[in-house]
Formats: C-alpha cells, sequence, structure tokens
C-alpha cells in the first residue's frame, strides 16, 4: 500500500558480486546494454557521459524490430555508491518527445527520476533502484530539494 | 486509465500532508477534525487538502450532516498501482538479467577484478 501511497517504485535486490562489478554494469554502456530492458529485446545502442550533468540514451528493440529511445541526464554520480538520472522518452539524438511519439498512452508523464543506490556488504551488493518524479511537480520538487533550480527552467520547458 | 485521471492521482498524492491523511483512512472513516489532529495546520488548510482528494476521486464525503465522515475510494490508487507495476516489472526483469549476467561474469571478474 505504501507504494500507492507516495506515488513511486523502491524495489531492492541484493546480487552476489562486488558494488565494482555492479557499477561497471550501469555505467558501462557495452555491460549495460547486455541486461537492460524486457525479456526478449535488445539494447542495440547505448551512450553514456559519465559525469554530473553528462547525457545518457539508450535504444531499445522489441523483438519485432520496434524501436524506442530512453535518455535524460545524470544528475548524480558517486562511483561504487549512487547513479542518479532523469529518464524519459526521447528520439535518437536524445530529444525528448511525448509518450504518444511511441504510441503511448499517457501525455502528462514524461519525465521520471531514477536513483540507483549500491551498498556493499562483504562479497554483496544490495542495489535499490528507486523511481519517483511520476508527476512534473514532483521532478520539480525533489530537484529543488537536491539544489538542482538551475534545472528548473528547462524543466518548465519540457513539461509546459 | 484517463491520462488526466492518473494526473490528478499522481498530483494529489505528491503532497505528505495529503498522502497521511490518505494513510489515516485507509484505516477506517474519520471527521474532518479527526484528520486534522495529527497536524499542526489550521483546518481550512485540512479542508483545502482534503478537497485536492475528493478533486481526484480519492476521498468522499458522507452526506449526513453533522459527522459526514471521510472514506477512502481505493479505485484510483488500484489503477495507479497497476500503472506503477508496469514500471515496477520493467525493472525486476531488467535485474533479472543483471543478475544472470553479473553470474556470466563473474568467473572472469572476480579474481583480482579489473580496474576502473
Amino acid at each position: 500500500m505504501s507504494e500507492q501511497h507516495t506515488g513511486e517504485i523502491v524495489i531492492e535486490r541484493i546480487f552476489d558480486a562486488p558494488a565494482k562489478a555492479l557499477w561497471r554494469a550501469w555505467t558501462v554502456p557495452e555491460e549495460f546494454a547486455r541486461w537492460y530492458g524486457p525479456q526478449g529485446f535488445s539494447v542495440p545502442e547505448c551512450r553514456m557521459d559519465l559525469r554530473v550533468g553528462g547525457e545518457r540514451i539508450c535504444c531499445m528493440a522489441a523483438p519485432n524490430g520496434f524501436r524506442m529511445w530512453i535518455g535524460g541526464l545524470l544528475q548524480e554520480v558517486t562511483p561504487h555508491e549512487q547513479l542518479v538520472f532523469t529518464d524519459q522518452p526521447c528520439d535518437e539524438h536524445g530529444n525528448p518527445v511525448p509518450p504518444s511519439h511511441y504510441g503511448m498512452p499517457v501525455e502528462e508523464l514524461m519525465q521520471t527520476l531514477v536513483a540507483i543506490t549500491f551498498a556493499q556488504s562483504g562479497g554483496r551488493t544490495a542495489l535499490t533502484v528507486r523511481q519517483s518524479g511520476f508527476t512534473p511537480e514532483q521532478v520539480a520538487d525533489e530537484r529543488a530539494g537536491m539544489g538542482w533550480n538551475q534545472s528548473l527552467d528547462k524543466l518548465a520547458a519540457l513539461v509546459g | 486509465m484517463p491520462a488526466d485521471q492518473l494526473s490528478r492521482t499522481l498530483s494529489a498524492l505528491a503532497d505528505p500532508t495529503r498522502r497521511a491523511m490518505l494513510a489515516r483512512l485507509s484505516a477506517g472513516e474519520a471527521t474532518v477534525g479527526e484528520l486534522a489532529e495529527p497536524f499542526s495546520i489550521s483546518q481550512p488548510a485540512v479542508s483545502k487538502h482534503l478537497r485536492v482528494l475528493e478533486h481526484a476521486g480519492l476521498v468522499e464525503q458522507g452526506r449526513r450532516a453533522q459527522w459526514r465522515p471521510c472514506r477512502l475510494r481505493a479505485e484510483p490508487l488500484r489503477e495507479l498501482a497497476g500503472y506503477l507495476e508496469r514500471y515496477r516489472a520493467f525493472w525486476e526483469g531488467s535485474l533479472d538479467t543483471l543478475d544472470d549476467y553479473l553470474k556470466s561474469i563473474g568467473g572472469e571478474a572476480r579474481p583480482g577484478g579489473s580496474d576502473e
């Protein structure tokens, strides 16, 4: 119920691998492409400029050939500890597009915020995926709270 | 679910006071006064939050005079849960594959590990 009351997703998973290996799996495009996306999908292209403000863009291809691009900007890059980025449908150049561009129904929901936390203990790593900001205002609040005011003008232009 | 309904639900949930009010109502009906109790905000402010929740269809208020209990309406929350479930399934599926992938490279990456 808590999830329904907050409008965000939190997934925790423990991997039998060090944080360093998980970090690489999330941040090295060739490695990321090996596992990201629904079963049966492939990731033919992926780029990541691994620094705060850097762009991250990824193409997912369905078994029937349908291609969809997802991208966003990195908001926090703390090696082996935390990775935060915005996530939204975009074209192959990283320009945001409305979800309807890919035949998705919900116009308002363009941009979410994804925070990945890596916590190693012994040889294992607890990974937490937190996706929030399913309302535009929520993304704005969270960004402001983390000192990302400079991004708000751009965000306003995106959601306006 | 229609986009505007989903958007209203999410907007209503974006505020911590409103989430707390919903959590209280998920335990049972309550009057406006009872809902206001845990918060250091005025009753008019609580009423304002209530109107947002009502507009989103998350809460309904009884019509009986005097005792007008507020009730949680679960339907929009169920619809939202269905929506979020698709995102959750996306990550769960990806993480399953990630687990397999890490196991497959475990042998080569583990001893000594590679540098940054």
